[in-house]
Formats: structure tokens, C-alpha cells, sequence
């Protein structure tokens, strides 16, 4: 053969040109449209108030970072894995010429990078229509291309070892990590959501009666919690999609 | 004699505690070898292993002279899989899926586009390669999928089980195109339950019974096991007749008007056969082998396999 790409180039070839097809990837195009036109509809509605506009621009900043990129990741992150056993064409790659290691490396990297790219547009979006200038930004979009990478990687596992992943993830996201990131206590620091929050200065606190007055995370310390999470369930998805039976011819 | 091409010394292989291939040992050298049995036998269990998906627990496996599971990746490279499991992408038109196939196998997009056609060109599929996979029949997927498998100039095609769920006329056009591609000098191991379809594409043979080998080698050796039954009708072929044969060593398998089939055992040239009719004067219109079809000739090789 006289031209021959590297395995990591075809790895994302293959990933990327069936990805745009799947249910998960039409949905997240959906919902970053839906967030891209209720930014249109306060901007341009000439009769809300510019304070109301302001303010719904702020709390649609703050969703998008402590729920929405989430959600993406619970979404997007079955199409590296799910959408190809559903559809029963995860066994064209897994029978290619292609090492498991690189395709799985590379479908969580993309994926990642994916959720990151629209997040981080919505971002600037926000911000350039708010005329409150870039100097914050950097931490958005740090926050939201951590959490990204973090969240693909853990919904990644529960894809990988739940049918109903999406579900699962869902049931993880709302009754766990977002409440307990909430909770003034350290406890939530195993919620990516709270690094997530303090990185981009979005987190939350119940109110409670008793005030606890414990020290909180610093951004750097919280960003390198969260990338140990994308390294660590990263790993852990790669060793799965290396060994784990996904429907091959056996 | 053709240097075999998958060579497979005391294979032992296991899935979840059971074993499925039991020291599988087996030289195969055809151009289009059958790869048949039960299921259950373990037929998927050997292509995963003949891809180096599944690793043996013990024994030698060589595709193209290349040792498995080490040299995977060189194998899967060089051949082009056609798996019954797979499915074809729901979201694209047949050229996608085939273009997609290309790429996996290392071709650049322009070179994938066109080996796509080309492929699609050589299985006879026209303007319905521009449609969406998700509408075609059942006959058409199994073309886009071949098409998918051979895109990239394969040496080997390995097909599993490539006939499953066509009708008729399908089917016999699928086996066509396939029967082309052997004949063109690719090498194809084509997994079936089909004897059909095995005879009429294959010229060797791998039988699995219970993860054993219950023949490897060319179909003829399979139904060609000597002489085989014979039958010959002509006046004078009588019930006497037969008794005689029959004391002569002949099996003697049925006698009805003037019609004896008897298998021969030894007398490969038939002489007592001629010597009796001569001493009785019997005139004999038409003798002919009544050859097992290789369904009978599988059947009773399992079956001998069995009883081991």
C-alpha cells in the first residue's frame, strides 16, 4: 500500500465521520442550538427590560457550566461506545487494523474536545453580548474543558458497563454529583460539578442553619482534581474498551 | 498443491469456562475453504481466533504465514471481514459506509471514494448506493457489506455466514459474486450452515462438531470416500442376482424391479459385479455411482465423529 496514515489519524476518521449520524450528536446539536436561540430571543426581544436580559444571559452562563456541560457529557458520551453496539457497528473498528488502545484513546479525547469546543462558544457568546470583556473568560472555558474531559470520561465508564447509561448518568448527575457538590461540607469535593464551580466562580451552597465555615478549594487544586478525573475514569474506559467483550465475533 | 494459507496446530480455546475449540488441527490450503458446522461447533469462535480477537489458551495459529495473536493487526490489514453480526450505518447512503470501510483500512478519503465505486461497480450495485443504508433490503446490505469487506484489496475475505436471511434469488446472486471474487484469485474462508452454499463456492473444507475437527481437507475426499454406492439396472438383475452379489462381499442396499444399488466394499473395478452378470447372462442397461450429497457426506462425518 503506498500510503498508509497514522493508526491515530484513522482511529479519528473513523470516529468522527459516523459520529455526526448518531442520536446523541443530533441531540447535542439540538440543545446547543436551543441555547444558542434563547441567547438570540433575550438579545434581540426589544421588550424585556435590559436588566431582566442581563440577568437571564448571567443564569443561562451559570446553568450551561453546572448543568449543561454535564448533560452534554452524559449525552455525548455514549456515542464512543453505545451508539456502535446499538447500531452494531462498533464491530467494523473492533475487527479493523486499528489497536483498541488508540480507538478508545482518541473517541474520548474527541468526544471530550467536542463538548469543550461548544461550551467554550457558547462561552464567548455569552460574554460578548454581556460586554463584560475577556479577562474572566480563560476560567470559563478552563472550567468547562476540565469538566468536559471529566464527566466524557466517568459517563464513559457507565456507558461502557451499563446499558442504560444515559439513564444511569442522569440518575448520577441529579441525585448525586450536583447535590453533593452543593453541600457545605468536603464531602463534595469528589463532585466534579464543585471544582467546576469554583474554577469558574459558579458554585453553590445550601443554606444551612449551622454555618461549618470550612476553607474552600483553590482553582488550582480544583483543576488538577478534575484532569486526575479525566485521567483516572479515562484509563479506566481505555482498559475496558481493550479487554471487555463489546459484541465482536465471538 | 497450494501452500496452505491457515495453518492451525492443537488450537484449545475457552469463552467463560466452556471450552469451545478442542485441539483444532488443521492445514488448509484452498482457494475457497468451507468453514462449517453446527452452531454451537464453534465456527465464530475460530474467525475470532483466525483474526486474533480471541487468543488461544494453547496451540499455533498462522494466517499468511503470520503467527497469531501476536501479528493481529498485519492480519486484519490484509483481509477483509465479513461479519452476520454487523450492522450497516444507519445515517449514511452505501457509498458512505463503504468509503467508511476504506478508511479504517488506512486509505485516504479521495482513494477511499474511489475504490468505494469501484467495489460497488464490481458487486452491480447502481444508483441505489447514493441512498440511505437504513432503506435497502436485506439482499443490498449483504452487498454494501461485501462491498465494505473488499474495498481495500484484501488478500483473504473472510464471510461469515454472507447468505443468511436472502431469498432465492438473492441468495444465488450473492453466491455468483462471490464465486467471481474466488475466481479472480482472492482467497476466501466463507463461514455457512449451508451445504448448498459451501458446495457451491468452496473447494475445501473445515468441519467443526463440538469444537473438534470432524474433517479438514477438499469436499471431494469428503463425498469421494470410494466407490461409494452404485446403482445398475438392466434384465436379469434379479433377487437372485442380488443374493449372489450379496455372498460375493457386495452390501446389498435394495433390489426392486430389475434395479440393484449395492456398494461394492473393495471390488473398486467391480469385477464380480461383470464376472456374475456374465455367468448369468444378466444385460445390464445402465450402472452409475450414486454419489452422497455433501449434506449426507457432513451428516455422516459428524455423526463418525460422534461415536469417537
Amino acid at each position: 500500500m503506498a500510503h498508509s496514515p497514522h493508526p491515530v489519524s484513522t482511529a479519528f476518521w473513523i470516529y468522527v465521520i459516523p459520529m455526526i449520524s448518531t442520536r446523541a450528536m443530533r441531540i447535542g446539536i439540538v440543545l446547543f442550538a436551543g441555547f444558542v436561540a434563547c441567547i438570540a430571543v433575550l438579545f434581540m426581544s426589544g421588550f424585556i427590560s435590559p436588566g431582566f436580559v442581563t440577568d437571564a444571559l448571567q443564569d443561562l452562563r451559570h446553568f450551561l457550566i453546572m448543568v449543561g456541560v454535564p448533560v452534554g457529557a452524559v449525552l455525548l458520551s455514549e456515542i464512543p461506545i453505545r451508539d456502535g453496539i446499538t447500531h452494531r457497528t462498533l464491530l467494523y473498528p473492533l475487527l479493523g487494523p486499528v489497536p483498541r488502545v488508540i480507538q478508545a484513546v482518541v473517541r474520548v479525547v474527541v468526544t471530550g474536545a467536542t463538548l469543550a469546543l461548544g461550551a467554550g462558544a457558547l462561552l464567548l457568546l455569552i460574554r460578548i453580548l454581556l460586554k463584560e470583556g475577556f479577562g474572566f473568560l480563560p476560567r470559563e472555558l478552563l472550567s468547562v474543558t476540565l469538566g468536559a474531559f471529566a464527566y466524557v470520561a466517568l459517563f464513559g465508564v457507565v456507558h461502557l458497563y451499563n446499558r442504560r447509561g444515559l439513564i444511569t448518568g442522569l440518575v448520577i448527575l441529579f441525585l448525586f454529583d450536583i447535590p453533593l457538590g452543593k453541600v457545605p461540607f468536603s464531602l463534595r469535593n469528589i463532585s466534579p460539578s464543585y471544582h467546576m464551580g469554583v474554577i469558574a466562580e459558579q458554585q453553590e451552597s445550601y443554606q444551612l442553619p449551622i454555618m461549618f465555615g470550612m476553607p474552600g478549594t483553590s482553582v488550582a487544586m480544583s483543576a488538577l482534581i478534575l484532569l486526575g478525573i479525566a485521567i483516572v475514569f479515562g484509563a479506566l474506559m481505555v482498559a475496558g474498551f481493550k479487554r471487555k467483550h463489546l459484541g465482536e465475533l465471538c | 498443491m497450494n501452500e496452505p494459507w491457515i495453518q492451525l496446530k492443537n488450537v484449545h480455546l475457552s469463552r467463560g469456562g466452556r471450552p469451545v475449540l478442542k485441539g483444532v488441527t488443521a492445514d488448509l490450503a484452498g482457494r475457497a475453504i468451507g468453514l462449517v458446522g453446527a452452531n454451537g461447533a464453534g465456527k465464530s469462535t475460530l474467525i475470532g481466533a483466525l483474526l486474533g480477537v480471541l487468543k488461544a489458551e494453547s496451540g499455533m495459529i498462522h494466517v499468511l504465514d503470520l503467527d497469531l495473536p501476536r501479528n493481529a493487526m498485519q492480519v486484519r490489514s490484509r483481509a477483509g471481514v465479513m461479519a452476520e453480526q454487523a450492522g450497516v450505518f444507519p445515517g449514511g447512503s452505501g457509498v458512505d459506509a463503504v468509503v467508511f470501510a476504506a478508511m479504517l483500512n488506512g486509505l485516504s478519503r479521495r482513494e477511499s471514494l474511489r475504490k468505494a465505486h469501484r467495489a460497488l461497480d464490481a458487486l452491480d450495485v447502481g444508483e441505489e448506493r447514493y441512498r440511505p443504508v437504513r432503506g435497502y433490503s436485506t439482499g443490498m446490505q449483504q452487498r454494501c457489506k461485501l462491498a465494505m469487506s473488499l474495498v481495500h484489496d484484501p488478500e483473504i475475505l473472510i464471510l461469515d455466514e454472507p447468505t443468511v436471511g436472502l431469498d432465492p434469488p438473492g441468495r444465488t446472486q450473492l453466491l455468483n459474486l462471490i464465486r467471481d471474487l474466488r475466481d479472480e484469485g482472492r482467497r476466501i474462508l466463507v463461514s455457512t450452515h449451508i451445504m448448498h452454499d459451501a458446495d457451491f463456492l468452496c473447494d475445501e473444507l473445515l468441519l467443526l462438531e463440538a469444537g473438534t475437527v470432524a474433517f479438514s481437507g477438499p469436499i471431494r475426499d469428503l463425498i469421494d470416500t470410494g466407490v461409494g454406492v452404485v446403482v445398475a439396472a438392466g434384465e436379469g438383475l434379479d433377487a437372485a442376482f442380488a443374493e449372489t452379489l450379496g455372498q460375493r462381499g457386495y452390501d446389498i442396499r435394495e433390489q426392486a424391479d430389475e434395479h440393484i444399488t449395492f456398494e461394492p466394499n473393495q471390488d473398486v473395478e467391480l469385477r464380480e459385479f461383470w464376472q456374475l452378470a456374465a455367468e448369468r447372462g444378466a444385460e445390464v442397461r445402465a450402472l452409475g455411482r450414486d454419489l452422497p450429497s455433501l449434506e449426507s457426506a457432513v451428516i455422516r462425518a459428524m455423526e463418525h465423529t460422534d461415536e469417537q
